[in-house]
């Protein structure tokens, strides 16, 4: 493309989308979304169901819970409004946000069989397992949307071939 | 009008290339903007009058592009979707600068149908030159149809008025352009 007065060239807006979708800085939100969640699940789980806390460490307990979800908000808007996922974005997100759901799980999990005199790690397995099959439907829904994008794509190659030789 | 410059098969290569962008294909995006940028940029230019003000929307502009693509519905409208986002983005900027709408409301009066008499090459050549001289609605309007491509049925969509209202502009507006080249010829 030819320089233009006054026009920015399209090599710079093409740097500054460039930058806009690295991975690193589109995934960082997908990371803070995840461990926002599951701090906000575990700790609010463990204020409203662990028996005999001080009113004190209920409280401290729920405030991080609200934190969490402050946090959670915020990137689940960004993610939403400011950094757009496309299609291998949300794979990448979607496994990850499996692979940390069952990290913590399983994690909850192990804790719980083997410190079995408190019931303290059950709640935060069940936010795991809530949140483990939260990450495995979004990543289903990422695959069939990115499998019916991929079958569009190689349909439009196809039909623009076939009208470029008949013409 | 549609611009016969533009190929038959164009409607499919945009489809694919919004596809590739929602695939997340890095070098679909370089494309978009290689082949769109101009066209809006000079879009913009024209709606803003001012080289600083239309480089600033046109940045502006593709933000808006990249952040609102995976909610472009039909990817084939790419062309109108494109230069909605230009102009909101122009609005936008209007609106802050001077704090009132910029829309003038149509006089009743002035809707009629569209004639249908076409341009001549050498008015459409001077048009480029003459179209600064319009207001913002006429201006915009013109540039979207002629110079642009956009059929009557895309700029409703992208000047979000009825097709009553894009035939009256556009009527209203080669009007006053027909003018302005009159006077032209005239002191010349």
């Amino acid at each position: 493309m030819s320089e233009i007065s006054g026009m920015p060239p399209a090599a710079v807006i093409q740097a500054r989308v460039s930058t806009a979708l690295a991975l690193p800085s589109r995934l960082r939100h997908t990371a803070l979304l995840l461990v926002a969640t599951a701090m906000a699940g575990v700790t609010g789980a463990l204020a409203l169901t662990e028996p005999g806390l001080p009113l004190r460490t209920r409280l401290a307990l729920g405030a991080l819970a609200v934190g969490g979800v402050a946090w959670a908000m915020f990137a689940g808007w960004v993610l939403a409004r400011r950094e757009v996922l496309f299609g291998r974005h949300r794979l990448i997100a979607g496994w990850m946000a499996v692979g940390f759901s069952a990290v913590l799980t399983m994690t909850s999990a192990v804790a719980a069989w083997m410190d079995r005199r408190t019931t303290m790690w059950l709640p935060a397995t069940g936010v795991g397992v809530v949140m483990l099959i939260l990450a495995a439907v979004l990543l289903h829904r990422a695959h069939g949307d990115v499998r019916a994008l991929r079958t569009r794509r190689d349909a439009l190659r196809a039909a623009l071939e076939t009208h470029e030789v008949a013409s | 009008m549609p611009d016969p410059t533009i190929p038959a098969h164009e409607p499919l290569a945009d489809e694919l290339l919004v596809v590739r962008c929602l695939l997340g294909e890095a070098a679909a995006f370089d494309e978009l903007v290689a082949h769109w940028h101009e066209p809006l940029w000079r879009y913009l230019r024209r709606l803003l009058d001012e080289d600083e003000a239309a480089a600033d929307a046109v940045q502006d502009c593709w933000l808006r592009v990249l952040r609102s693509l995976p909610r472009l519905r039909d990817p084939a409208r790419l062309r109108p979707w494109l230069f909605g986002i230009a102009r909101r983005t122009a609005m936008d900027r209007l609106r802050a600068e001077y704090r009132a709408p910029v829309e003038a409301d149509i006089d009743p009066e002035t809707l009629m149908a569209d004639p249908q008499d076409d341009l001549r090459e050498d008015q459409l050549a001077a048009m480029h030159a003459q179209l600064q001289r319009l207001p913002l609605v006429e201006r915009e309007v013109l540039e979207l149809f002629y110079l642009r491509g956009l059929s009557l049925a895309q700029l409703v969509d992208v000047l979000a008025v009825p097709l009553g209202t894009v035939k009256s502009r556009l009527f209203r507006a080669r009007g006053m352009l027909r003018a302005h080249l009159l006077a032209e010829d005239l002191s010349s």
